[in-house]
């Protein structure tokens, strides 16, 4: 390595309507290294390596590549200057082929299909993902799209990879694969800043970790240096604990749900899952098992293609989301996004919308007075932090926006609630919340099935812990015989 | 598949509708009416082709029609009645258009008027224009002459070889030209890009602005060259001359499969849908039906059209055993209805 740092950052400061995003932010990064930025959601990660690939404008700070002042004003820019990422959200073109997604902005005039396929055939067996080159990107699934996503940053022999959670969405072995990529490049002195919310995986590839709080650098060290607890500790400003059992209901309620061989194509196969007032129910398994299709059904998004579905004893059809509903179940989607949240309106509309019934005076008309405090009451039962009520929810940090579409889900008053990845995005003190409200909701006597990926999650909160496996329910444990390494067997097969 | 059925679609209900008229009528399918209908085709198809990169950006420009009948205008009003020689007019013509699609590009690319609004601007503008113009004595003096000079006449009226129209010619020429393009240049990936995600193309570093620009100024440009070649088939212009043409452009290039929410199209769809076009307009002139039921006429094969899409899809979508992709669109497009739905 010599002396000349690949990239240094000095007081990089980036505002936006209200909140200071990033503030004077610095990050040195050695050609070669790998870099791990880590850090709770809304603590600037994100807008940090958006400034630096031409995404965002910087307020103020100064950026310097190979020693030369830059401020890339457009990705174009970002990627003649060495600077390529992978962004969160999916990025690839609906109808254009994954090769052509993966080349695109980079082709030749004239385009050369079946060399840059070859390229693009090399990349991803490097990377040993399994994923076809020659379809269409509409046709992929949310684990190969995201695996399109990484392998485009990698397209581009770029000086500085940037990659923003690239594997929220893969499978172990898969993750292994790409760390192993990662290692190669860097190898070859590129550098690479990797930001995840897996604290294992930034400790296990980084040489470096950055932790990043409200926006602000707290700590900069060698890998070795840190160990987990380190790192929730400083990420959050205080040690908690997320690994920690609650103590369990022993009785529970009559059943409330009963569904017996549900089957949706190949993708679900003869599911039987019975639901008790009282309980969680974790449902874990690999990404693609099922689980979520599972949900899909059982909240009225999608018809089975076989099975009955019982509600309280009685044989139910659930035709739409909102029959759903009317039978006391709701569903929070995965993707709050673009199914939960309205973006572009204010943070009291998004939490009151669902129950706008009981805010009205006689003649129909919302009363404004009574909204605020519903609204005020709800931002503090469930720690929301918002800029104000007023403040429209894409301005919320992830956990936050979470937290709102929870709390409209509960004023919503269903008896059975389904969680589609709770936490997903989540930051480690939200988590924690989040929990508690669930473990609330169940001793209410609600029925709550939490579908997630992230095994402690399941561990915590659950008191029985189905498995899915390619569609199959496997494997049933109580809160007593449960373990992770149990719940990894039966997920993998 | 879904454009390979509507494309096949299309092509079966233009034959029909050929081999109505043509047993409907006995001047339907005779050589003297097929060459003034490629003609009548040709300039409607160069305008549609520009619209149809317009589209498959997810953009709209409605202004074609009122700069195709201003470009006639300059034709016609500054050959017949200032004398300008017609072949320094072709040169500001086609900058009229480029100028005109530059500004519409300007409006929408960089400044961010939607461009629905933006065109409608331009639009009222032109027409605005072409209204002034009829009422002056340079109009009446333009419609009171015929020109002589047989190369003018050529343009727009003139067969290569006396049996392929020149004006036709033009079209394919553009059409290779823009097939070309669309199918194997980096431009072409772009603009598919730009309309399938725009904010993945900004990403990918790809320059939006010039793109969307560029795309306005073409369109342009097609419309001032189908407004040179309506001058000198007509030898006359009107102030209705060019009125309501976006809606059958859009028709066109709508039934030929391209989506209006961008990202989806291609040039061969757009011609069959200009063929029906021109058949159909064509043919209830050649069997005097009457002009207001043309245009319902016109509307409801564009309504059938779309309805006749719907029904195959689901058809295709149904038959065969779930597919992964399928699922996943489905679901996809059950998760939007959720909310839609009034769910959580």
């Amino acid at each position: 390595m010599n002396d000349t740092p690949r990239l240094s950052i000095r007081g990089l400061t980036k505002k936006f309507p209200g909140i200071l995003a990033v503030s004077e932010a610095d990050l040195i990064l050695a050609p070669g290294e790998i870099h791990a930025l880590v850090g709770e959601n809304g603590s600037g990660k994100s807008t940090l390596c958006m400034t630096l690939s031409g995404v965002y404008q910087r307020d103020a700070g100064e950026i310097q590549i190979d020693g030369k002042h830059v401020s890339p004003t457009s990705p174009r820019q970002a990627q003649l200057l060495g600077v390529s990422m992978m962004y969160q959200e999916s990025n690839l073109v609906p109808e254009l082929t994954v090769s052509a997604n993966i080349a695109l902005g980079r082709e030749s005039f004239v385009l050369n299909r079946h060399q840059t396929e070859v390229r693009v055939r090399e990349i991803l067996n490097r990377l040993d993902f399994h994923l076809d080159p020659s379809v269409k990107a509409s046709h992929l699934s949310g684990a190969q799209m995201q695996m399109a996503e990484i392998a485009k940053a990698l397209y581009e022999e770029s000086k500085i990879i940037i990659m923003d959670e690239p594997t929220a969405a893969l499978s172990i072995p898969e993750t292994r694969a790409l760390h192993k990529v990662i290692r190669d490049v860097s190898a070859t002195g590129v550098s690479v800043i990797y930001i995840s919310h897996a604290l294992e995986e930034a400790l296990e590839i980084a040489d470096y970790v950055t932790v990043l709080r409200d926006g602000k650098v707290v700590a900069c060290r060698e890998t070795r240096a840190f160990t987990r607890g380190d790192l929730v500790a400083l990420m959050v400003g205080r040690h908690i604990s997320i690994i920690e059992r609650p103590t369990r209901h022993a009785a529970l309620g009559e059943e409330v749900l009963r569904v017996e061989n549900v089957s949706l194509g190949n993708r679900v196969k003869n599911a039987s899952v019975s639901l008790s007032r009282g309980e969680v129910v974790g449902l874990a398994g690999l990404v693609g098992s099922g689980r979520s299709e599972l949900a899909m059904v059982l909240c009225g998004v999608i018809r089975p293609t076989a099975g009955t579905i019982y509600i309280d004893g009685k044989r139910v059809t659930l035709r739409s989301p909102r029959a759903a509903m009317r039978h006391g179940i709701a569903y929070l989607s995965e993707n709050r996004k673009e199914d939960g949240l309205f973006m572009q309106l204010t943070v009291l509309t998004n939490l009151t919308i669902s129950i706008l019934d009981r805010l009205t005076n006689w003649v129909g008309l919302v009363r404004g007075r009574r909204e605020t405090v519903e609204g005020r009451s709800l931002v503090d039962r469930f720690s929301i932090i918002v800029p104000g009520l007023g403040a429209k929810a894409q301005t919320l940090s992830g956990g936050n926006q979470q937290k709102s579409l929870i709390a409209r889900l509960i004023e919503a008053n269903l008896r059975i609630l389904i969680f589609d990845e709770p936490t997903k995005g989540v930051d480690v003190g939200a988590i924690e919340s989040i929990h508690k409200t669930i473990r609330s909701l169940a001793s209410e006597g609600k029925a709550v099935l939490v579908v997630s990926s992230y095994l402690p999650e399941i561990m915590t909160i659950s008191d029985r812990v189905l498995v899915m496996r390619d569609g199959e329910l496997v494997a049933n444990f109580t809160a007593e015989e449960v373990a992770e390494d149990k719940v990894m067997a039966a997920a993998f097969g | 598949m879904l454009h390979y059925l509507l494309r096949n679609q299309l092509l079966l209900i233009l034959i029909g509708v050929f081999l109505y008229f043509h047993f409907s009528s006995p001047y339907f399918a005779t050589g003297f009416n097929l060459i003034t209908l490629g003609r009548e085709g040709a300039e409607l198809g160069i305008i549609c082709i520009g619209v149809t990169l317009v589209l498959i950006l997810g953009r709209l420009d409605i202004s074609v029609g009122s700069v195709m009948a201003v470009s006639a205008l300059i034709m016609i009003i500054g050959y017949k009645t200032l004398q300008i020689h017609w072949g320094y007019l072709l040169p500001i013509c086609l900058v009229f258009g480029l100028l005109v699609g530059a500004f519409n590009g300007v409006l929408t690319a960089i400044i961010g008027v939607p461009s629905f609004i933006a065109t409608l601007g331009t639009l009222i503008i032109l027409r605005g224009l072409m209204q002034w113009a009829s009422s002056t004595e340079w109009m009446r003096e333009a419609n009171s002459t015929f020109s002589t000079d047989p190369a003018f006449q050529f343009i727009g009226g003139g067969d290569v070889g006396s049996t392929i129209p020149l004006s036709v010619l033009l079209l394919a020429l553009i059409f290779v030209a823009v097939l070309f393009i669309l199918k194997f240049t980096k431009i072409g990936v772009s603009i598919y890009a730009f309309g399938g995600n725009f904010q993945a193309a900004t990403r990918a570093g790809i320059r939006v602005k010039i793109i969307e620009v560029g795309v306005f100024t073409f369109s342009g440009l097609c419309a001032a060259i189908a407004g040179i070649l309506l001058a000198s088939r007509l030898d006359s212009v009107t102030y209705q001359t060019g009125q309501y043409l976006e809606f059958q452009v859009l028709i066109a290039v709508i039934l030929g499969g391209t989506s209006i929410a961008g990202g989806v199209g291609s040039i061969w769809g757009t011609i069959l849908g200009i063929g029906l076009i021109a058949i159909l307009t064509n043919g209830m002139v050649m069997t005097a039906t009457d002009r207001d039921v043309q245009d319902i006429v016109l509307a409801l094969f564009l309504l059938f059209a779309l309805f006749l899409d719907r029904i195959m899809h689901k058809l295709t979508h149904r038959a065969g055993a779930w597919k992964m992709a399928d699922l996943d669109r489905a679901l996809a497009f059950a998760r939007r209805l959720t909310m839609r739905g009034g769910g959580a």
